[in-house]
């Protein structure tokens, strides 16, 4: 399903590309806003949730890595059904990069920091990241996308 | 040498095994979940919903039944009426040459 032209801007129009794929848009877009909020205030990169995935990404790549992943998951949605063969193992790869950060960002606030309200949101979105590998693989064919 | 793989511990930071045990748990639960998928099949999205087919819609289309099926049988009847009428105008066409007969023959006496 593509944007019309005529009704390509439309909130209808945007839900209905997108249809059940809006939380793998809303986790791409949490990324964007991290990449964002690190390019301006890069003492964010300081927060207990980014303490673990330091070890793998410095403080430097950070945002630059949440700027790859979330465009990339973005360019897969928008061009969902127009790309049968890589469009959905896009999509899974963005989610499982996803679920890898979510659920390091998670263990960070477990063991490092105090109680907060990341932890279950953090839980949830690796959750969440983890359905979405399934449903964009599960019988895509070219065809059948969920 | 020892010095070397001190820092490089160091620099794993304090969880190293946990981190390592979270994310080879989510790759084996990414593993998992696209071997799944893919012997798992979409449904396929059917043009019509089929409880769109119950209600009124059906019964609309029972009616619309109905009515095809007494228009056939009008178009049915109004055949056979075609026949007869074909088999009055032939009587009639065959009476109206016997009258016609009968008033040439009474002319001539």
């Amino acid at each position: 399903m593509r944007l019309e032209a005529a009704d390509e801007m439309t909130l209808p129009a945007i839900l209905r590309h997108f249809e059940n794929r809006i939380s793998e848009v809303s986790a791409a877009l949490m990324m964007l806003g991290i990449a964002a909020l690190l390019i301006v205030a890069p003492a964010a990169a300081d927060a207990h949730s980014f303490d673990l995935i330091g070890v793998a990404i410095v403080d430097a790549w950070l945002a630059t890595t949440f700027i790859a992943v979330g465009t990339v998951r973005i360019i897969a949605l928008i061009a969902n059904g127009g790309w049968p063969v890589y469009g959905p193992w896009m999509r899974a790869g963005g989610a499982l990069l996803g679920a890898l950060i979510w659920s390091q960002m998670c263990l960070s606030l477990i063991v490092l920091g105090s109680p907060s309200p990341g932890i279950p949101i953090y839980a949830v979105l690796t959750a969440s990241e983890l359905i979405s590998i399934y449903r964009a693989l599960a019988g895509h064919h070219g065809k059948h996308q969920r | 040498m020892e010095s070397i793989n001190g820092k490089a511990f160091e620099a794993l930071g304090p969880y190293p095994i946990v981190q390592a045990a979270v994310a080879l748990l989510i790759l084996s639960i990414a593993l998992l979940l696209v071997w799944r998928a893919s012997r798992d099949k979409a449904p396929a999205r059917e043009p019509v919903p089929q409880w769109l087919m119950m209600g009124p819609l059906h019964d609309m289309m029972m009616s619309v039944h109905e009515v095809a099926e007494e228009t056939r049988r009008t178009n049915d009847l109004l055949s056979d009426c075609k026949d007869v009428l074909g088999d009055v105008l032939r009587e009639l066409q065959h009476a109206r040459q016997t009258l016609e007969l009968i008033r040439n023959e009474s002319r001539m006496r």
